[in-house]
């Protein structure tokens, strides 16, 4: 029988291992730092960097994980409903971009799509998966993997421009932290070690997929771009992220926990190699036109975690503190934006308020990263404010349910474009609002400047200025299997 | 009393997401009008073409032209801007031309720009002479054949093969920018071709008034990509003619007859510049289609 617990532990841990090596991993925090695992943290603000001894631990604090030599499991279901907006503001007279025709150097703004507000998004739903337990021939150590899958679509890789080139897209804003960014498979593994001597150690391991591509493109008729002969060559790796924690238990009653984890995010870099048949030079060699790209996205920045947990009797309260280095930021496009580092705190209760039936509370408060955005980029974030309940119900020895809800309140914010006296020309590149017909822009031929081209004409979305808020909820259930009481 | 505080504290977190629209601070923008055309110069451009016959069609012309190519399947429309100083012998004319302006419509997604250095480097060589059946309307015109060399010198402009090599003796800086040949902007500065391009160009056309000719033209361009500044520019596709919509618009500028004097300053000199808007007003251009390349 011990042999069968032990097997059926290798065989569940194997599996898991297998899998975050096959299927392509987000792992960082994000499902993770903005709902929870499922576990107790969903429901205690998610905090427990100091005193998570469940799967959630994995994303905390790896220190703090702590299984049984039994095995023991939990599935559980979570959604997340987003009902924030974000509102454009009217935009005033004589900012258009005009049609110009062939001497257009940029989209007029009534071609392509219509700007308009964004009002929530669909919502997300969850399988979360985990495994905890520890191996008979090393009982201070204890591993563990959990498993966020969205039901909807694995993996959603999309990217977005956040200047006035989203026009070529949607023409509207997004949550540049809170939407496609959660969308996304999430695994993470890890390992704890247990001294006698009051302190603990731990590791996880997450892994983000990166691809490179390299695509050869043949136009035989370039009168007819729909059929180009395409090749493709997809390299496939993984970028690896770790998060090592450390626990201290100096008295009894209380806990201290700290953790730091490593950035990591999906790339996505290649070119594409454009040939059309009939550009060969003077000597009859084919000429390649070579578009290189390099795309990011998601990216979930180093995190450093100090937490306490104070347990008396059945009661737990534990006090997280977050410094997060949202400075090192990459956006989806590839760009650094320059986000603020941030400092973030949770605080979550436990108590048992029946006999093996544990209500949970909590808070937690996120503030952006993001700096008012004044000049050219539409960056949308907003200071977090979050509260959760929950329980978990010890139904029978070796079963509980637990559930949990938060309501996250995005605190109003609104951003005005800064007026200047003069506007840089968009293809410069500039940081601040641009002028996308730029004064000097005249007829091709007789080379009168326009005059729909003086001042500034920009379509880009967020002009004048944005407003963004509302509220994301979350709710989940899980079931849990073995562990304590399960008997061997 | 506490349960007011507590309603309070929940209004004030509910209060705390909520978002509405923000009135912007950013003033309305007037738009830079136009300046308005003055009575006269209005007067002016409604005479480009007419006008009392002249015995001869001695003086200086604008001739617009707009000629279409196909390059890899897709066409070009290329409108050009001359300015002709014609001396009549008997029904024949002497030409010499000066190219003000030349603009191609995109291919590919891609402008070639003809810079102003280089179009002005342009050597035209006067190798016949145009005819004329009269000067009344609906009398024929046909132009001296225009040779015009970009960037290079050739012994026989007409039929000799182009050089292919920077190193070729013949290839010159026309343009005098360090570059051989003739440099052209691609893309909006995506990269810069050096080329060397001869163009063989006859007008056809019919006399709508004394002082306006109007009809088809044969054109010739041939183009060799000596460099580039990247691979996409060290190519020329290949252009192909596609005569039958080509078309040219031809008025006299100087104001004899009491036609249109585009001598705004009164300094005896119609210049470039001078003809820029008469020259957009009688042809604006056109977007290339789609099935004329087919």
């Amino acid at each position: 029988m011990k042999s069968l617990v032990l097997t059926r532990f290798h065989i569940m841990t194997l599996l898991m291992t297998g899998l975050c090596g096959v299927i392509p991993m987000h792992a960082m925090a994000s499902p993770f730092d903005v709902q929870g695992s499922g576990q107790d943290e969903s429901a205690l603000g998610l905090s427990g960097a100091a005193s998570a001894d469940h799967t959630g631990a994995l994303h905390l604090n790896p220190a703090t994980l702590r299984g049984e030599q039994a095995l023991s499991w939990s599935v559980g279901l979570s959604s997340l409903l987003n009902y924030s907006e974000i509102l454009l503001m009217e935009r005033p007279e004589g900012y258009d971009v005009p049609d110009l025709g062939a001497d257009s150097p940029a989209l007029a703004t009534d071609k392509g799509s219509a700007r308009a507000d964004t009002r929530g998004s669909a919502p997300l739903h969850a399988l979360t998966l985990s495994t905890l337990g520890s191996p008979r021939i090393a009982p201070n150590l204890t591993l563990g993997a959990s498993f966020f899958l969205p039901l909807q679509s694995a993996l959603v890789m999309r990217t977005h421009f956040v200047d006035e080139r989203d026009r070529y897209d949607d023409n509207s804003l997004e949550l540049e932290l809170l939407d496609s960014r959660l969308r996304r498979f999430d695994a993470q593994v890890g390992a704890s070690y247990h001294t006698r001597k009051r302190i603990d150690f731990g590791a996880s391991l997450t892994i983000a997929p990166t691809a490179g591509l390299a695509n050869t493109i043949t136009l035989e008729d370039a009168a007819n771009q729909e059929d180009a002969q395409i090749n493709l060559q997809a390299d496939t790796g993984a970028n690896l992220g770790w998060n090592l924690g450390v626990r201290i238990t100096p008295h009894p009653r209380l806990h201290v926990g700290v953790a730091h984890r490593s950035p990591v995010f999906i790339e996505l870099t290649g070119e594409n190699a454009i040939f059309v048949q009939g550009t060969q030079d003077a000597e009859g060699n084919p000429q390649q036109l070579v578009q290189t790209f390099s795309f990011v996205p998601s990216y979930t920045p180093a995190r450093t975690t100090m937490a306490l947990a104070w347990r008396w009797k059945s009661a737990l309260i534990n006090l997280d503190g977050h410094y997060t280095r949202w400075s090192d930021y990459i956006d989806t496009q590839g760009a650094t934006p320059g986000f603020r580092d941030t400092f973030s705190a949770s605080l979550g209760a436990k108590v048992e308020v029946f006999a093996a039936h544990h209500a949970m509370l909590g808070v937690s408060y996120v503030p952006s990263p993001v700096p008012e955005q004044t000049g050219r980029t539409n960056y949308v974030d907003n200071d977090r404010l979050m509260g959760s309940l929950g329980a978990e119900h010890q139904l029978l020895p070796h079963f509980a349910l637990g559930w949990f809800t938060q309501v996250h309140w995005l605190r109003a914010r609104t951003h005005h474009k800064q007026v200047r006296d003069m506007y840089p020309d968009c293809r410069d590149d500039p940081q601040g609002l641009c002028d996308e017909v730029p004064d000097d822009t005249a007829d091709g031929r007789s080379g009168t400047p326009y005059p729909e081209a003086e001042g500034l004409q920009t379509g880009n979305p967020g002009f004048p200025g944005f407003s963004s808020g509302g509220f994301l909820i979350a709710a989940g259930v899980r079931a849990r299997f073995g562990g304590a009481g399960t008997s061997e | 009393m506490k349960l007011n505080i507590y309603l309070s504290i929940v209004l004030i977190v509910a209060l705390w997401g909520c978002v509405e629209r923000e009135p912007t601070t950013f003033p309305a923008q007037r738009m830079g009008m136009q300046a308005d055309m003055s009575l006269d110069e209005a007067d002016q451009e409604s005479r480009v073409g007419e006008g009392s016959p002249t015995p001869t069609m001695d003086g200086t012309w604008l001739v617009v032209h707009e000629s279409s190519l196909c390059i890899i399947g897709v066409e070009q429309v290329s409108t050009s801007d001359y300015l002709v100083e014609i001396t009549q012998e008997g029904f024949s004319l002497k030409e010499k031309r000066r190219l003000c302006a030349v603009d191609l419509s995109p291919v590919l997604g891609l402008t070639v720009t003809v810079p102003a250095a280089a179009f002005e480097s342009v050597d035209f060589v006067q190798l016949d002479r145009g005819v004329l059946t009269g000067l009344a309307q609906g009398a024929g015109y046909t132009s001296s054949l225009e040779v015009a060399l970009w960037g290079m010198q050739l012994k026989e402009p007409y039929a000799e093969v182009l050089p292919t090599s920077v190193d070729d003796v013949r290839v010159l800086d026309a343009d005098e920018d360090g570059f051989p040949g003739v440099t052209f902007d691609v893309g909006e500065g995506t990269c810069q071709r050096y080329a060397v391009q001869r163009q063989l160009i006859q007008y056809q056309g019919t006399f709508m008034t004394p002082h306006r000719v109007e009809g088809t033209s044969v054109a010739l361009t041939e183009a060799v990509a000596l460099d580039g500044s990247s691979a996409l520019c060290k190519s020329a596709p290949a252009l192909l003619p596609n005569d039958r919509y080509n078309r040219f618009i031809m008025v006299r500028v100087d104001g004899r007859g009491g036609t249109f004097d585009a001598d705004v300053n009164g300094d005896g000199e119609i210049t470039c510049g001078e003809i820029r808007e008469v020259s957009v007003m009688l042809n604006p251009g056109r977007e290339p289609e789609r099935d004329f390349c087919k």
